[in-house]
């Protein structure tokens, strides 16, 4: 309903106001209304209805919406999330057609539009630390106060049952996450990957492998169920109360019981607001820890059993010009381009045994794959012949 | 008005010479020799069997001639111990080569004594113990290469020479114990993009550039390399 209310909206506004104006608007909202700031300074309250134009930038504080364009495309908001419209053009012709975003800070889902009216390679969607490539249709991105980015490839939109989630989930196309340190391809649903800053490769897409889409949905809840929000209801009653100690049950978390799968979780559920903001962040952190080259087994986990040493796995080694990849295609990426000499990309399977010993006019390096036998690669890169 | 000639040989004992397309045979094996001037030729030969020939003059033991631009040549050798010894001046040229057969001897040199431009080389190779020496632009211009090799076989021995500028050189091999050396050299923008699956094997890979073109002041190249293998060793020299 509030969907047709919306498309009302974008028309009336389309008659009001030129064509490129409006490109969108609140389809939903819940929780303090956040802003929308326009290019030339007017702040607008972030209400269901209201419209957005290019250039806009929008804002959540203390709640939580949702915004549809006229594509159908949609892009949920969490709390204290920044989005910035750069560019929105839609045209009868989709070849023109096309969005970029910059998801400034915060976390938000992304779902291209069924319709297709802006091809997916003509929407750019950055984050501080990445560019977003999308051949898929619906992912999430969350960027910290640092900047850094998480990147969650989501399954496509049959996977909702149970059945479904337990028998696993395709992917809902893939997604290219690309910096100055490399581009990671996800092609598997709950594949994320973390970007630091932009100068650093994208960690090794790694699978979440207890995450599910009722979690994830949780987390973007904008207009709550019946069920919660009587939960909600319930609860406030009772801690309206007179006695607040007479109620036992205030601790409880009434959606865990209903969108929890009952498996183990890899991450750990003590650490894990389902319901919160910070899930994603949180999830961030955890993977920021992975990415930590002195923590050997953490190392365990993003590379499996290949163990690489002599240079910084994964990412750009200073020391030797390397920036190792592991590329998610079971491919080991050692990438060395030094400026005024050349680039040498070198990849091996996962699982190899291999030596790489470099020469140059910087610091010579030897890295090991696994035991060091097997391929053995000299490399010599210097200036002038 | 564009004149196209087309020549098919189907090769099983000999063709007689013609000119300016000079074929003849020899008096042991099967030999088609050639000598070509001209340009928008299409020549295809299939030549099948044992000990075969493709070169120039046999009273003169020359190499095979082809001189001409705007060609198409499709050769396809089937068989074992067959040669194919070539100089080829060809600008804007298509050439599709395909070799199926072992112990096979193929030298060819090309852009040795006038430009070979714009070549477009499609190579195919499968069989084992198979030597190949290729040399390309190592006197005129041989500029804007594409050359795709592909080698299906164990125990070949390949030199390949490439001398151009903005050259694009793709090979895959797969197989075991090869021994492939190959250049690219005096050029700028070179790309190499090599792809192995093999177990052992001795790979040289050597890339340098020359001049850059005016204005830009760092035209280094680009190696890419793919290895599946157990113990190959390869040998990666890059200089600017």
């Amino acid at each position: 309903m509030r969907q047709l209310i919306l498309l009302s909206l974008i028309s009336l506004l389309h008659c009001e106001l030129s064509a490129a104006d409006t490109i969108g608007g609140v389809l939903e909202q819940a929780g303090t209304p956040g802003d929308i700031t326009r290019q030339t300074g007017e702040q607008l309250i972030a209400s269901v209805d209201t419209g957005v134009v290019s250039m806009d930038t929008v804002k959540t504080e203390n709640g939580r919406l949702k915004i549809q364009f006229v594509d159908d495309t949609q892009v949920a908001m969490t709390e204290h999330t920044v989005i910035e419209i750069n560019e929105y053009v839609y045209d009868p012709n989709p070849s023109k057609s096309k969005m970029a975003l910059n998801f400034a800070q915060g976390t938000a889902r992304f779902a291209t539009g069924k319709l297709g009216l802006v091809p997916k390679e003509n929407i750019a969607i950055q984050t501080p630390t990445a560019n977003i490539g999308i051949r898929g249709t619906d992912f999430t991105t969350t960027v910290d106060e640092l900047g850094r980015s998480l990147v969650i490839l989501l399954p496509d939109e049959d996977c909702t049952d149970r059945v479904k989630l337990e028998q696993g989930c395709a992917p809902s196309g893939s997604i290219t996450v690309t910096n100055d340190g490399g581009t990671v391809i996800l092609e598997e649903a709950y594949q994320a990957v973390m970007v630091s800053t932009f100068e650093t490769s994208p960690t090794q897409p790694v699978v979440l492998t207890d995450l599910n889409i009722n979690l994830i949905d949780n987390m973007f809840i904008v207009s709550k169920p019946t069920q919660v929000v009587e939960a909600e209801e319930e609860q406030q009653e009772a801690r309206s109360g007179a006695d607040y100690l007479a109620f036992n049950d205030l601790d409880i978390d009434f959606l865990e019981e209903n969108f929890l799968p009952d498996d183990n979780l890899e991450f750990s559920e003590l650490d894990i607001d389902t319901l919160g903001v910070n899930f994603l962040v949180d999830l961030l952190d955890f993977l920021d820890v992975e990415d930590d080259p002195l923590a050997a087994d953490a190392l365990a986990v993003r590379t499996g059993p290949d163990k690489i040493t002599g240079t910084l796995n994964p990412g750009f080694d200073p020391a030797t010009n390397y920036n190792t990849i592991i590329d998610g295609s079971g491919i080991i990426w050692f990438l060395r381009t030094i400026d005024g000499q050349g680039t040498i990309s070198v990849k091996i399977p996962i699982g190899s045994n291999a030596k790489i010993q470099t020469e140059s006019e910087l610091t010579p390096s030897t890295i090991c794959v696994n035991d060091c036998s097997g391929i053995n690669i000299f490399i010599r890169q210097t200036q002038g012949g | 008005m564009r004149v196209t000639k087309l020549l098919t040989a189907v090769m099983f004992l000999g063709l007689t010479a013609t000119s300016p397309l000079a074929l003849s045979q020899s008096a042991t094996d099967n030999e088609i020799l050639l000598e070509q001037v001209g340009d928008t030729l299409n020549l295809t030969i299939l030549q099948q069997g044992y000990g075969n020939k493709i070169s120039g003059d046999s009273t003169q033991g020359s190499d095979m001639t082809i001189t001409g631009s705007s060609l198409n040549i499709d050769i396809d050798l089937i068989g074992n111990s067959n040669n194919f010894y070539g100089n080829m001046t060809t600008s804007n040229s298509t050439l599709d080569w395909t070799i199926t057969g072992d112990s096979n001897v193929w030298d060819i040199l090309m852009g040795d004594m006038g430009s070979a431009d714009s070549a477009d080389i499609l190579v195919g190779i499968t069989g084992d113990s198979n030597t190949m020496d290729f040399d390309l632009g190592s006197v005129t211009s041989a500029e804007r290469l594409d050359m795709d090799f592909t080698l299906l076989g164990d125990s070949n021995v390949f030199d390949v020479d490439i001398e151009v500028d903005d050259a694009t050189w793709n090979f895959d091999i797969t197989g075991d114990n090869n021994n492939f050396l190959t250049s690219q050299t005096d050029g700028a923008y070179q790309y190499m993009k090599v792809v192995l699956d093999g177990s052992g094997g001795d790979f040289d890979l050597i890339q340098s550039s020359g001049t850059c073109p005016t204005g830009v002041s760092s035209c280094y190249g680009y190696i890419d390399i793919n290895i599946d293998s157990e113990n190959a060793t390869v040998n990666i020299t890059q200089s600017d």
